[in-house]
């Protein structure tokens, strides 16, 4: 469930860390929590889809430190612990990839459409890949949330609260409307993710 | 058969987006599982994310000083660039900088009076390169003057 880490993007100077501070914290972070940071980012890329244009878990860590150095979105190192911020920063980035590869075509494609003075055609639109999903990718979607539903159907919250998630709803919307606690709740996640995990393991030995 | 009602990539991002967030309450012990689960070595993964981290530092600290460098390096053909004969012998340098300073009313006050007023005492390799930055000074200080006199 989402979590208010501190990590706004604008930081007060005197409260930003400084890169010397950020270099260290880089450096001093332990296995355990750069091994959290592998797995947020695999599953952030998962969650990315074919918004991630050839991007990978690893370009997403990478682009995490640079931002924070850059100070495009700096730490604030009293308000979150240096993996809480490049979480945070992995977060936002992953969501503008996703949203600004399906926003809407700025053009039409009438509007950029040339023709030569020998008269042959130049159409970039055909060049690009569609935002909009197509029929094929419709059904491979389709799949996907069947395929889970049926990995977890047999749990007693488990179908309730992806179906839920499927329609919009967030984590605390899901436990008032479930009656359930908050550690019932993450416990069921991470129970549905070791399903889905075992289930794409599988699939690749097999495929 | 698909129902056109629904977005199912959407339906899909939405699930992925909350199991990412489950990576947040997962111990440490149920990550080193999970990465074992998938076949691959914990402490090769921690190596990795190391390298990735102390990688792109040094990529960032190397930009920096490239920049840095750029910067001086523009600085100083500038101040190559800088119109006015500069004297070959360093007495006359001298001697040409405490003129500019005697001319120049506004530099006898303030920071520069401290910058400058120990150019006797300068290193001698620092006197063209002080020499110049007063001619820059004294070239701005035309400019800012749209007669162009020397105050």
């Amino acid at each position: 469930m989402r979590k208010s880490e501190g990590t706004a993007r604008r930081v007060p100077t005197d409260k930003a860390a400084t890169e010397e501070e950020i270099i260290a914290a880089a450096e001093c972070l332990s296995a355990d929590e750069r091994r959290r940071l592998e797995r947020y980012a695999r599953k952030r890329v998962d969650y990315v889809g074919r918004a991630r244009l050839g991007r990978n878990w690893e370009d997403l860590i990478q682009q995490a430190i640079e931002v924070t150095l850059s100070g495009q979105r700096s730490w604030n190192k009293n308000a979150a612990s240096f993996t809480q911020h490049l979480i945070g920063a992995m977060r936002s980035m992953s969501t503008h990839w996703r949203e600004q590869f399906h926003q809407d075509e700025p053009y039409l494609e009438s509007e950029v459409v040339t023709v030569a003075l020998d008269g042959t055609t130049s159409n970039p639109v055909r060049n690009l890949a569609s935002a909009a999903p197509n029929i094929q990718h419709t059904l491979e979607f389709k799949k996907e949330i069947e395929r889970i539903d049926r990995l977890i159907c047999d749990h007693r919250y488990a179908l309730l609260i992806v179906n839920g998630l499927a329609e919009g709803l967030t984590g605390p919307e899901i436990i008032t409307i479930l009656e359930i606690t908050r550690t019932e709740y993450e416990t069921t996640m991470k129970w549905v993710r070791r399903k889905v995990r075992a289930d794409r393991s599988k699939g690749e030995t097999n495929g | 058969m698909a129902d056109r009602t629904r977005n199912y990539e959407e339906e899909v991002a939405r699930i992925e987006d909350e199991l990412s967030e489950s990576t947040l309450y997962m111990t440490d012990e149920e990550i080193v599982e999970e990465i074992r689960a998938e076949g691959r070595d914990p402490d090769q993964v921690n190596d990795r994310v190391q390298q990735i981290l102390r990688e792109t530092t040094k990529q960032y600290r190397q930009r920096s000083l490239v920049e840095a460098q750029g910067l001086y390096h523009n600085h100083v053909a500038e101040l190559r660039s800088v119109k006015g004969d500069i004297p070959e012998s360093l007495d006359e340098q001298r001697r040409m900088i405490g003129d500019l300073l005697a001319r120049n009313s506004q530099f006898s006050g303030g920071l520069l009076t401290t910058h400058f007023r120990d150019f006797e005492n300068l290193a001698d390799e620092d006197v063209e390169s002080y020499l110049r930055q007063l001619l820059k000074l004294t070239e701005m200080s035309k400019s800012s003057d749209p007669e162009g006199h020397e105050k």
